[in-house]
């Protein structure tokens, strides 16, 4: 009892404080006198405006307009394409399938700086690394999970050397789930096959990045 | 073009087979798409041709007869199916049939009084001289929705609500049941649009009655395809709060007109 007791003179106690309040703070709101109406007007009752509106439910108006809406669309070329043979366009920013480009010498370019390993959300890349004959760091082992993969994008805006990046291809489904366990050989054959498209997409968006 | 389609739709839901489903009322459930097909093809009897040589005294009777009957297709199969889904679609189905029944039963009064027939050939050519459309437009437009609500299609197909019902009363059919159920369907739709065509513009030759008797069915596609499906109060509304007095009101009319006619 004693508790509701406290709780309520809390409450009473916070109305006070309010009010007292907003008698200081009443000058400085200013009045609301922007706001709209928006319940539905009634029709004056003008026999202009009730024939009219009587004319318009009797004759269908607003049906007919949507009728011909339909009609209209009926002889209109139709929004669908025919998939595998016609594709709609695609942006630039595209992220479809993952792919690792080279060097136009054809040297890879991923540096196993694991930068993409570490920003990827769904931990789908797994690096490993090792320093290579010739001096250079490279990695021994690339791989994407694409079945955890988000496609959100994050990898190819980690790499600091345009190595990782998602491609416009989004046609690889496979019909087993091993075959989208994506190594580096895979990803490295992703980035020759698309080399010419992935180039050109990075070259239109250069200028936003 | 897809017009082998339908013909290659007819042969694949023939040669499929049956489903019946767990504890349901099999004879019913068997016999019912029989009871729609079978009544919904004998209003076909009525539909005059003017080389057609049976004439039929009571069709008007018949036809307001078998219509009525006819909900026995969708109770029973709907019914018998055991499903809750059906069971749904069909009491939503009987309800409305027969709400619209009575404003269709009083609209067609409307051609009958003003032909002074009960026999269609007749209502049909006493519109020599003026169309029964012409006479009154309200007839004709309250007409066409009670006929377009009386064989359940959009935009009062509540009975078969996709969205909540499946597909209402059928849900359980598949193979023949299912096409016959179908086909009295789209009997139904037909034969509404001849006698659309018929009772108030007078049409009696073959190929007109066919041609324009087609065309106001594809015109119930055309509605198909613009209007959304009505709300179930809106369906009841209609039906008892505006198209029985429109139907009242035209039978009082063709009286006045009849009697009017007499006097002069």
């Amino acid at each position: 009892m004693a508790t509701v007791k406290l709780f309520s003179a809390s409450r009473t106690a916070r109305g006070l404080l309010r009010q007292t309040l907003r008698v200081s703070s009443v000058s400085q709101v200013p009045s609301r006198n922007g706001w709209v109406d928006v319940s539905r007007r009634e029709a004056p009752l003008e026999a202009e405006v009730i024939t009219e509106n009587n004319a318009r439910v009797a004759l269908f108006s607003e049906m007919t307009k949507g009728l011909m809406t339909v009609l209209g669309q009926h002889f209109r070329e139709p929004a669908t394409i025919n998939y595998p043979f016609e594709k709609g366009p695609l942006s630039p920013r595209f992220r479809g399938e993952h792919a690792l480009r080279r060097y136009p010498s054809g040297e890879e370019r991923c540096i196993a700086c694991k930068l993409c390993e570490a920003i990827c959300p769904a931990q789908a890349i797994t690096i490993e690394a090792e320093e290579r004959a010739d001096g250079s760091r490279r990695t021994t082992r690339y791989d994407i999970d694409m079945t955890k993969c988000i496609y959100c994008g994050f990898c190819q805006e980690a790499c600091p050397v345009d190595a990782i990046v998602e491609g416009p291809n989004f046609e690889y489904s496979t019909e087993t789930r091993e075959e989208l366990l994506y190594n580096k050989e895979k990803l490295l054959s992703n980035g020759d096959k698309w080399e010419v498209e992935i180039a050109a997409n990075i070259q239109a968006d250069h200028l936003y990045r | 073009m897809g017009l082998g389609q339908p013909i290659a739709d007819a042969f694949k839901l023939a040669s499929k087979g049956w489903i019946i489903p767990f504890r349901s009322n099999v004879m019913l459930y068997l016999f019912g798409p029989f009871i729609s097909f079978f009544i919904s093809f004998s209003m076909w009897y009525l539909l005059p041709f003017e080389s057609q040589v049976a004439s039929f005294k009571w069709a008007v009777i018949w036809f307001l007869c078998l219509s009525s009957v006819n909900v026995y297709g969708v109770i029973v199969s709907g019914w018998a199916s055991n499903s809750k889904y059906s069971m749904l679609g069909t009491m939503r189905g009987v309800a409305q049939v027969i709400s619209y029944e009575i404003s269709m039963g009083l609209l067609m009064l409307f051609p009958a009084v003003l032909g002074m027939s009960f026999e269609v050939y007749e209502i049909f050519s006493s519109q020599k001289w003026v169309w029964i459309a012409f006479v009154s437009y309200v007839a004709l437009v309250s007409w066409s929705i009670t006929m377009l609500a009386e064989v359940q299609r959009p935009p009062f197909d509540l009975a078969e609500g996709e969205s909540e019902l499946v597909s209402g009363y059928h849900v359980e059919y598949g193979g023949m049941g299912f096409t016959l159920l179908f086909l009295a369907e789209y009997g139904c739709l037909l034969l509404v649009g001849f006698m659309l065509v018929g009772l108030f513009f007078g049409a009696l030759e073959e190929f007109s009655v066919v041609f324009f008797g087609l065309m106001a069915a594809w015109c119930s596609v055309w509605l198909r395809a613009s209007v959304p499906r009505c709300r179930y109060d809106q369906l009841m509304m209609l039906s008892w709060k505006s198209l029985c007095p429109l139907g009242l009101g035209s039978v009082v009319l063709a009286m006045i007109m009849k009697i009017s006619a007499g006097l002069g």
